[in-house]
């Protein structure tokens, strides 16, 4: 083949392409837009109940919440972002018993694992799909999860954890070795649920 | 393998054989090197693929564990093990002049462990920078922030390397320069929007031909190694998904996999469908935004939309399964942390479909495009002994003719029980490696749809002990990642957390043949190319 | 200019998380003085301003694709006039740190910073940013970008998906609708 019609064949094989290319860009124009309205759709925005974008500790209508203040969560926890504070009140039958004073999280380094909510003893905590998180200052981001005033919830039978939630929790700032002491509960619990998918 | 026993016991007299997982072999420092090289000269197997260096602080001692494998069948392995004869100045002979591959990741040791090489041309510090105090893997590592505190002074760069070399029997340590004195050096990285992460490639330049690349990395080493021996088994889990973000939840069915066979924990076959769906659809998605990304460097920002929007589909499932887009933490020790939700399977059998057509789309626009093909056809060659010497798996090294797909060779899970093809091409440039990957998603989506539907019921999880202590010993396991063979090795002492855990980084060997395959091209071209190779960095760095 | 006259489409003004740091940042403008002159042409500029915010990427790890997931066609950030990423720090206005941030980058990102031109601000994106995150007891990772350079936005997550990062975004534009570009120096 002699160069010149190499040379158009070439030309002309190249300029097809681009045309058979753009063929595929054009019928983009009329298909449906897939871009989601973020925020004009706040409204009508679905976001999948499993998304995990920030722990919360429900409370039920008498501000009480199901934390024993056992520090399973806080134990698991891979890099110490959840610190729980508890204190010991003498309850009326005189016996010493241990409830939660703070539960803190720091939203600005939970990495979402998930592990302190599949190995909380009494399903106290869980995720929330709340993305809007934004915020100016750093503080806000640590949170206080328990409500102010609230107290643990009664139980008609005996709470299991409550009773074998000895290990000492002091208030330390969240260090390396944090390592998981009472694994006895820790994994027992491994077994996850159906995972809050359907309801809500 | 009774035939490489006799070959071992014929070359090093005093080896130690033990049957393990894999055969073990234990020999001296100074033994070492001669091994390796008549395994690799084996001509009936040739130990020619050095799957793992890992430097490990054996408490007494410092030393080196090499997994080697053959490339005619990937799934027999040896382990040579040796140890430093010297923990203040330990000392072994390199092996970069056997397995290429051996060059970075014998740095990498000299950075955490400080274990010196013996004739590797480069002893500069990987990942971490020349002035670092102590040697982080180390079991009597000072953490203590002000030995090494965060600076915020802008450091030279210098381009002269330390070595120790043999010569005449005696060791003798001098320095080489990098580049040649009248070099003209540019930096393309640590920030630069194509080297798709914090890389940094210095480059010698010729006109505009690439002479030389020094790569040079770290800029995003999180020593997630250090951290992992702190940790509990569960606990490590969530770090695989943050290693190669884009094969999140293959890493962790990696870990996972190493835990349950050293642990014996047996996963319920639901859990098995579930994670094997899950990983082809984050092969698919991890293949679409290589896709994306490598067309976006060749200047088709149009693709890259559309491979971003492909994508969002797939991450929209994951969602609904796992709560998380990318990082998804879905597996955990003994099956899956979270069951499939109801419409799954409906979900994703739309999806296949939808991406077949897509598949076709992206045909007729990009695959067959002149100046796309000018681009590719023939760009960033790589021969197949240049693939294996440099241990660069993957649709990469597949590219190259080299049948490298551990999912075939050592079916793990139930991968046995699918039918699929090894896309394999032979032509070894730019072109090969952009077309495997399109084809990579065709078999993945073919692998979902015989499974789809057969999700058995039942568990998804195993029950596992209260405490998961997995027992003493070394165990390895591997993994075919998106990007290539990912690799884990614990090395338990009965605890609760690891006495040592190394990663395998696919993307560290496709790195590593970079400045080879990159030489003598032009230097756009080096931005094409290291689309076609797909590496992520933070997978490099760990 | 008061915190109630600024508005952003979609959501009200009482819905945003914080709304006390842009009222001390008002009280703090405001002590300034207020120029009459330029009041309303500080709202135009602003206006013209806060919908253009140009980012410089400093993607290092997982965060970096969800940003570029929210660049793409479902989340397509254009609609907000962020589309002009830049990748030289002269002409950005905004610079979104997406990812970890190591001992070996540290020099790098304060660079990067200082050769930003004024008026600049910083958004941090993802738990790594913010304070290290899942590498807080690293020996190489710096515990939070905000010890080497003044952060304006933090947006949680790890990573934070696309419509967390636009909510980001949104508060920072806020914050630039409240500002005195004439005559007046906030930094
Ligand atoms: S999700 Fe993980 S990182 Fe976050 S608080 Fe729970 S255990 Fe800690
Ligand atoms: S915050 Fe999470 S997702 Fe973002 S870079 Fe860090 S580890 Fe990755």
């Amino acid at each position: 083949m002699d160069s010149v019609s190499k040379y158009f064949s070439g030309l002309f094989t190249g300029i097809g392409s681009l045309l058979k290319g753009m063929s595929v860009t054009w019928k983009e124009l009329w298909t449906p837009k897939v871009t989601r309205q973020y925020p004009e759709n706040r409204e009508t925005l679905v976001v999948s109940d499993r998304f995990r974008a920030e722990l919360v500790m429900p409370h039920d209508a008498n501000n009480e919440h199901a934390c024993t203040a056992c520090g399973i969560c806080q134990m698991n926890c891979p890099n110490g972002t959840i610190v729980v504070t508890s204190q010991i009140i003498e309850t009326e039958d005189g016996k010493k018993k241990k409830i939660l004073d703070t539960h803190q999280w720091d939203l600005g380094m939970c990495t979402f694992c998930n592990l302190c909510v599949i190995t909380c003893p009494s399903d106290a905590i869980k995720f929330d799909n709340n993305f809007e998180n934004a915020v100016f200052t750093r503080s806000k981001l640590i949170q206080k999860l328990n409500a102010e005033g609230s107290k643990l919830r009664e139980k008609k039978k005996e709470e299991k954890p409550t009773a074998e939630a000895k290990p000492v929790i002091e208030v330390k700032a969240p260090v390396a070795d944090a390592k998981p002491v009472v694994e006895k509960e820790v994994i027992a619990k491994v077994k996850p649920e159906e995972p809050k998918a359907e309801k809500e | 393998m009774e035939k490489i026993k006799k070959l071992i016991l014929d070359t090093v007299k005093d080896a130690v054989i033990e049957e393990k997982q894999i055969l073990t072999v234990t020999v001296s420092w100074d033994k070492l090197h001669l091994l390796a090289k008549t395994l690799k000269d084996n001509a009936e197997l040739p130990f020619d693929f050095l799957v793992m260096l890992t430097g490990v602080d054996r408490g007494e001692t410092l030393g080196v564990n090499y997994l080697i494998s053959s490339s005619t069948d990937i799934s027999v392995e040896v382990i040579l093990k040796t140890d430093a004869a010297d923990r203040e100045n330990p000392l072994i002979y390199t092996v970069t002049d056997l397995y290429e591959t051996a060059h970075l990741n014998e740095r990498e040791a000299f950075a955490l462990l400080g274990i010196r090489f013996i004739n590797n041309p480069d002893m500069r510090r990987f990942f971490l920078n020349s002035d670092w105090t102590g040697f982080p893997l180390r079991k009597d590592y000072d953490p203590n922030p002000e030995l090494n505190p965060v600076s915020i002074e802008s450091k030279e760069i210098i381009d002269i390397t330390p070595r120790i070399m043999e010569v005449d029997g005696k060791l003798v340590e001098d320095t080489a320069n990098i580049f040649e004195a009248d070099d003209y050096i540019i930096n393309i990285g640590p920030q630069h929007p194509s080297t798709h992460g914090v890389m940094h490639f210095r480059t010698a330049l010729d006109g505009e031909i690439i002479k030389k690349i020094d790569v040079h990395s770290g800029y995003i080493h999180r020593g997630i190694e250090k951290l992992s021996e702190n940790l509990t088994y569960p606990q490590i889990l969530h770090f695989t998904d943050r290693l190669d973000y884009l094969s999140a939840n293959i890493n962790r069915h990696g870990l996972c996999m190493c835990v349950e066979k050293a642990g014996e924990i047996e996963v319920p076959e639901r859990a098995q469908y579930i994670r094997v769906i899950m990983d082809e659809l984050q092969r698919i998605s991890s293949h679409l935004l290589a896709w994306a990304a490598m067309t976006n460097d060749l200047g088709a920002t149009t693709a890259f939309i559309y491979g971003m929007r492909e994508r969002e589909h797939i991450l929209e499932i994951f969602d609904k399964t796992c709560g998380g887009r990318l990082i998804i933490n879905q597996n955990v020790i003994g099956g899956v942390m979270f069951d499939i939700y109801n419409e799954f399977q409906q979900d994703v059998k739309a999806f296949i479909p939808y991406m077949r057509e897509k598949l076709k789309e992206y045909d007729r626009f990009f695959s067959h495009n002149v100046i796309a093909l000018g681009r590719m056809i023939g760009i960033g060659n790589m021969t197949k002994e240049e693939t294996i010497s440099y241990a660069v798996t993957g649709p990469a090294g597949r590219a190259s003719g080299w049948s490298c797909d551990i999912r075939k060779h050592q079916p793990y899970s139930i991968y046995g029980q699918v039918d699929f093809k090894e896309v394999i091409r032979t032509e070894g440039d730019s072109y090969a490696r952009y077309l495997n990957r399109l084809d990579e998603i065709e078999e993945s989506l073919h692998i979902i749809e015989q499974l789809i539907d057969n999700i058995p019921a039942g568990e998804i999880c195993a029950k596992t002990k209260a405490i998961i202590k997995l027992p003493v010993g070394e165990f390895y396991q591997r993994i075919e990642t998106a990007k290539g063979e990912f690799g884990v090795f614990i090395e338990s002492r009965g605890e609760k957390q690891p006495w040592r855990l190394k990663f395998r980084s696919p993307s560290m060997a496709l790195v590593s043949i970079m400045p080879l395959i990159c030489k003598d091209e032009k230097l756009s071209d080096f931005i094409g190319i290291g689309g076609s190779m797909d590496y992520v960095i933070p997978d490099i760095d760990r | 200019m008061e915190l109630k006259n600024v508005k952003i489409k979609g959501i009200a003004n009482e819905d945003f998380n914080d709304n006390e740091y842009l009222e001390d940042y008002i009280k703090q403008i405001e002590a300034s003085g207020v120029n009459l002159v330029f009041g309303k042409l500080d709202e135009l500029i602003n206006w013209g301003r806060s919908n253009s915010l140009w980012p410089l990427i400093y993607a290092t790890s997982c965060c970096g694709i969800e940003f570029m997931a929210t660049a793409a066609a479902h989340n397509d950030f254009s609609r907000f006039g962020y589309e002009v990423t830049r990748n030289s720090p002269r002409q950005a206005d905004m610079m979104i740190v997406c990812g970890t941030l190591v001992h070996k980058m540290a020099p790098l990102i304060k660079r990067v910073y200082d050769q930003m031109a004024e008026p600049k601000y910083v958004v941090v994106m993802g738990a790594c940013a913010i304070s290290g995150g899942p590498f807080i007891n690293s020996y190489h990772v710096v515990p939070g970008i905000d010890t080497i350079i003044p952060v304006d936005v933090y947006v949680p997550g790890c990573p934070p998906r696309p419509e967390s990062l636009l909510y980001g975004l949104m508060q920072l534009q806020r914050k630039v609708k409240l500002e005195k570009f004439l005559g007046n120096k906030q930094r």
